[in-house]
């Protein structure tokens, strides 16, 4: 069961930490509060790697992925950090959370031909109504 | 209207992104996924702020920000080695829940029947879907 643990606290500061942005943004501009971020977040990271001494060692092809993930999720966060400024917080988190689970699944399902179970359906059906009831 | 947009464009952006970690995860550490990406997010981001007009303000407190966004992926990809992704992933991604509650709670956000709904439908969205996937 300690996986269980791990996603709950997981959760539980991915959570605090989006929430922590709202507030923050009415001091700084949420665009600084990213770099901000990323670069605590760099630190951290560095210095997990070095005491776990993984290997940095990747492919030209891994590289080139890799450095497209950092520019999407970097952009995506972005444009979500200046929405979470402009609307309540307890709207933008869940349209955003939703909204990329359906992306991903339509995203499968019309580029990767997954196939779409009934229990992906009702998922999907739910999506949607989660954000015309958050947008309407 | 402009906040819509720019939430749409955030869910487009990393939800494009999570497709190429999901293939990146295949062959390589998280971690090291993540520090690739951060090489590259922390410059670009420094670029937004500036063109975004901001003033660069440093205050080393933001820093623990980054600490808690590293923590929380990390203990999140444990929870991945330890269990799976059909366990792990719906409860990840619960932190909707989290985050709504303590707007409601702590900045005092209006909530109404749509609002109570709308976050009804997206857990059961994250346990159809994620518990599938």
């Amino acid at each position: 069961m300690d996986w269980f643990f791990y996603a709950f606290i997981a959760m539980i500061l991915q959570g605090v930490l989006v929430f922590a942005i709202k507030p923050l943004s009415r001091i700084f501009n949420p665009v600084l509060l990213l770099f901000m971020q990323y670069l605590g977040g760099l630190i951290s990271v560095s210095v997990y790697i070095l005491a776990r001494k993984f290997k940095l060692k990747i492919t030209k092809r891994e590289l080139m992925l890799a450095l497209l993930s950092g520019f999407l999720v970097s952009t995506g966060l972005t444009f979500y950090y200046i929405a979470i400024k402009l609307l309540p917080i307890s709207i933008a988190s869940p349209v955003q959370s939703v909204g990329i689970m359906l992306m991903q699944v339509l995203f499968g399902f019309t580029f990767l031909k997954e196939k779409l179970t009934k229990k992906a359906f009702i998922g999907l059906t739910c999506s949607i109504l989660c954000i015309i009831f958050l947008t309407i | 209207m402009i906040e819509w947009v720019y939430l749409l464009l955030a869910v487009s952006f990393m939800g494009f992104n999570s497709f190429i970690v999901k293939k990146l995860v295949k062959t390589l550490k998280p971690n090291v996924v993540m520090f690739y990406q951060f090489m590259l997010a922390m410059p670009l981001v420094l670029f937004y702020t500036f063109i975004s007009g901001s003033e660069f303000i440093f205050n080393p407190l933001l820093l623990l920000i980054g600490l808690a966004y590293f923590v929380s992926l990390t203990l999140f990809y444990v929870a991945l080695s330890k269990g799976n992704l059909i366990r792990a992933g719906p409860i990840w991604t619960l932190n909707l829940l989290v985050t709504a509650l303590l707007g409601f709670v702590f900045l005092l956000e209006p909530v109404d029947l749509k609002i109570i709904l709308g976050i009804l439908f997206g857990v059961l969205s994250v346990y159809f879907l994620r518990g599938d996937n």
